[in-house]
């Protein structure tokens, strides 16, 4: 064992450990700005990613059509019969599709939003250690996006950039209880932060704290963000999702609500980052 | 260059392409998740790469995959490389002052590794924030992500053999 520390494997290995502890101490250092060396291998790794994940995206496409079509032949038997028929041809006709459903999408989006700019972007990569849904996107600051900017669905609020290489970007979800969304009850005009929540995220869900004790906040209402965090960070009105529970607080000061996001965030396969927006970056006055 | 050395450079990068090949396909959306569970397949390849070969090899090979991984995780960049390169050393070692070099013992040591990676990510990046409910992850996420890794091994284990065996013996020749 002691010939070890004195061989060359030893030195070389010693070597990697203190460039890599290098890199590591400056990612934790700047925090959300990724290093060089990261740039350089998802640059490298990026484009065939998003090969893979269209492939796979298309061929989950097809059998989860005709999978779905059989638990519901009894009731649709005749429509599902003429989609497979329709699937046939769409394999061939995919990609041009979906293109075409983004710049549909983008149009929509747009005339809602006019003071929205915004990337579409495709999900090429999930961590298989990912907990909160977060994923790797095939846009990056070549094209624009930022760190901290928000990214959407047009069903609703999916998260926030947390890290920007050259040609992909990290995202972070709603799901993750390190994100802090300001939020509005349109119904019942209340306030509070939706945020995730460990136990929650295995379903999906998240959770809107600080609601007044005597808020009448019930099941259906819907969340939308509130604009008003102090950093800007979200457009106001982008939907959140649909309030499920309300639940007393431990201390019992307050309560806080069960929220179901509208953005399907575990089967996300296309978003939109919004690059600038009306307001991105005022804090609260 | 010798025969010899172009050889075990030529070995070494196929080393390399299997665990980038692992990489996209343990990454790919939808690809080999069961209830939302994903394998881990690149450390249990370079620790098999540290078992069959030696510290030097899988040390850097692991430094390697763990690189590949922080491209995607969550965690700060590096901490899975630095935690795969110690990961495979640790195991080269073992094998050579402690057990014998096997099916067995590979899926053994891969377990060993899977679950201390993941029980210091759990307690980084998830415990000492104080999140609710971290103990949960355990039984949703961390103890199925080991076992679900694990049933990858021996085909992992059966390709970096074959590799390796299939290059020795041009070496010997």
């Amino acid at each position: 064992m002691s010939d070890f520390f004195r061989s060359r494997n030893f030195k070389i290995l010693a070597a990697v450990f203190v460039v890599l502890a290098a890199f590591f101490l400056q990612a934790i250092r700047t925090g959300d700005l990724a290093t060089l060396l990261s740039d350089v291998t998802s640059t490298v790794v990026a484009p065939i990613q998003g090969w893979t994940a269209s492939v796979s995206g298309s061929i989950g496409d097809f059998f989860g059509n005709i999978i779905s079509s059989q638990r519901t032949a009894q009731e649709n038997q005749q429509l599902r019969e003429e989609i497979n028929k329709l699937n046939k041809k769409m394999i061939e006709f995919e990609s041009y599709k979906r293109q075409n459903e983004q710049y549909k999408q983008f149009l929509g989006l747009k005339e809602q939003n006019p003071d929205f700019d915004f990337v579409p972007a495709s999900v090429t990569a999930r961590d298989h250690n990912d907990r909160f849904g977060s994923f790797v996107i095939d846009q990056g600051s070549a094209q624009g996006i930022k760190p901290r900017d928000p990214v959407i669905t047009p069903e609703g609020l999916v998260g926030i950039v947390s890290e920007v290489g050259i040609t992909s970007s990290k995202v972070m979800t709603i799901l993750d209880p390190a994100l802090n969304v300001g939020a509005f009850n349109i119904r019942t005009a209340d306030t509070g932060i939706v945020t995730g929540s460990i136990p929650l995220a295995v379903d999906g869900m998240c959770r809107m704290n600080y609601l007044p004790r005597e808020s009448t906040a019930g099941a259906g209402d819907l969340i939308t963000t509130s604009g008003s965090d102090t950093e800007g960070l979200f457009p106001k009105n982008l939907v959140i999702g649909t309030l499920k529970e309300i639940i007393p607080e431990t201390s019992g000061l307050s309560l806080y609500a069960v929220i179901e996001p509208a953005a399907n965030i575990p089967n996300i396969k296309e978003v939109f980052v919004i690059t600038s927006f009306l307001g991105q970056g005022e804090g609260r006055k | 260059m010798t025969n010899n050395f172009k050889i075990v450079l030529t070995k070494n990068l196929t080393y390399f392409f299997v665990v980038f090949g692992l990489y996209i396909i343990q990454t790919t959306p939808g690809l080999l998740s069961i209830w939302g569970v994903k394998p881990l397949l690149v450390l249990p390849a370079a620790i098999c790469v540290a078992i069959l070969e030696d510290e030097l090899q899988g040390g850097i090979l692991g430094a390697f995959a763990g690189l590949l991984c922080d491209t995607t995780s969550f965690t700060s960049f590096g901490y899975n490389a630095i935690m795969f390169l110690i990961l495979c050393i640790t195991a080269a070692f073992l094998v050579m002052f402690a057990i014998q070099p096997g099916l067995a013992s590979t899926v053994s040591v891969c377990a060993g590794a899977l679950l201390i990676r993941n029980v210091v990510e759990h307690f980084f990046f998830y415990f000492i924030w104080g999140y609710e409910g971290t103990g949960s992850l355990y039984i949703t996420r961390i103890i199925p992500n080991v076992i679900w890794s694990c049933i990858w091994v021996p085909p992992i284990y059966w390709l970096i053999k074959r590799i390796k065996k299939w290059f020795d013996k041009r070496m010997e020749v």
